[in-house]
């Protein structure tokens, strides 16, 4: 199982690395945290490292470190407009539930 | 976050709904509604410049539903409601509606832009928790 990306994920992905300066791609990693247990993070990645795993989808790199990669193997990555909100989305078959977007709250 | 509980099946869960009916509300007297940060009104100013519609303002709203309660909403409108209250800050317009202002009294609005996304995010004293942004899950 692989990381890919969609082809509107791929052109973000792209734009980011050029408004940076360069890069190798894209780091999915995982944290401990969030309201679920796990949260996604995003880093822009120079190179793999040893305990990486690195693949390619639309032209683009995605690395995972091979610690995290059973809990993303699958996840196709997106980059989609919420109302006035755009942002990347993780389409994760190995998740059992998410949660909200920060606009969710309790008073 | 600490006080944010998992929602099994949230995604699929998370429910719309109107706000139940609110108590006829009156801005404290010196109150500041909103405080609204600068990456707001240029982003809201540069999205407004491009729809070219001068009477669009940017409406806030608060409705039932997601992980926690109640989540924020923010759409562009160009009718203002009778119950409307109306902030200018900058060039721009921001309404929000007598109900949902109950909920967001004094709350900060900011526009964050960072690799995950772009998005409005409210920092709300009256929110007792909030949850995560998508980026949040179980296995």
């Amino acid at each position: 199982m692989s990381l890919s990306v969609t082809p509107k994920a791929a052109k973000q992905i792209r734009k980011a690395l050029d408004q940076r300066g360069g890069g190798f791609g894209l780091r999915v990693a995982i944290k401990t945290s969030g309201c679920s247990g796990y949260a996604y993070a995003l880093e822009f990645a120079e190179a793999p490292a040893a305990e990486d795993l690195s693949f390619e989808s639309e032209g683009v790199h995605l690395l995972v470190d091979a610690k995290s990669l059973p809990m993303v193997a699958g996840t196709q990555l997106d980059w989609v407009r919420e109302g006035l909100n755009e942002g990347f989305k993780f389409n994760n078959p190995n998740a059992s539930a998410t949660c909200g977007c920060g606009e969710s709250f309790t008073v | 976050m600490s006080a944010c509980q998992s929602q099994p099946n949230a995604g699929s869960s998370c429910s719309t709904g109107a706000l139940p009916p609110a108590a006829p509300f009156t801005l404290p007297e010196g109150a500041t509604p909103l405080i609204v940060s600068d990456s707001v009104v240029s982003k809201v100013g540069a999205m407004l410049a491009e729809e070219g519609d001068p009477n669009l303002k940017l409406r806030i709203f608060v409705t039932g539903g997601g992980c926690s309660g109640f989540q924020y909403g923010f759409a562009f409108d160009d009718v203002a409601k009778e119950d409307d209250l109306c902030v200018s800050a900058g060039a721009i317009g921001i309404l929000v509606d007598a109900a949902s202002l109950q909920y967001v009294m004094g709350a900060e609005i900011d526009y964050e832009e960072n690799l995950e996304g772009s998005r409005f995010v409210i920092r709300n004293p009256n929110a007792a928790s909030t949850c995560g942004c998508g980026s949040s899950f179980s296995v």
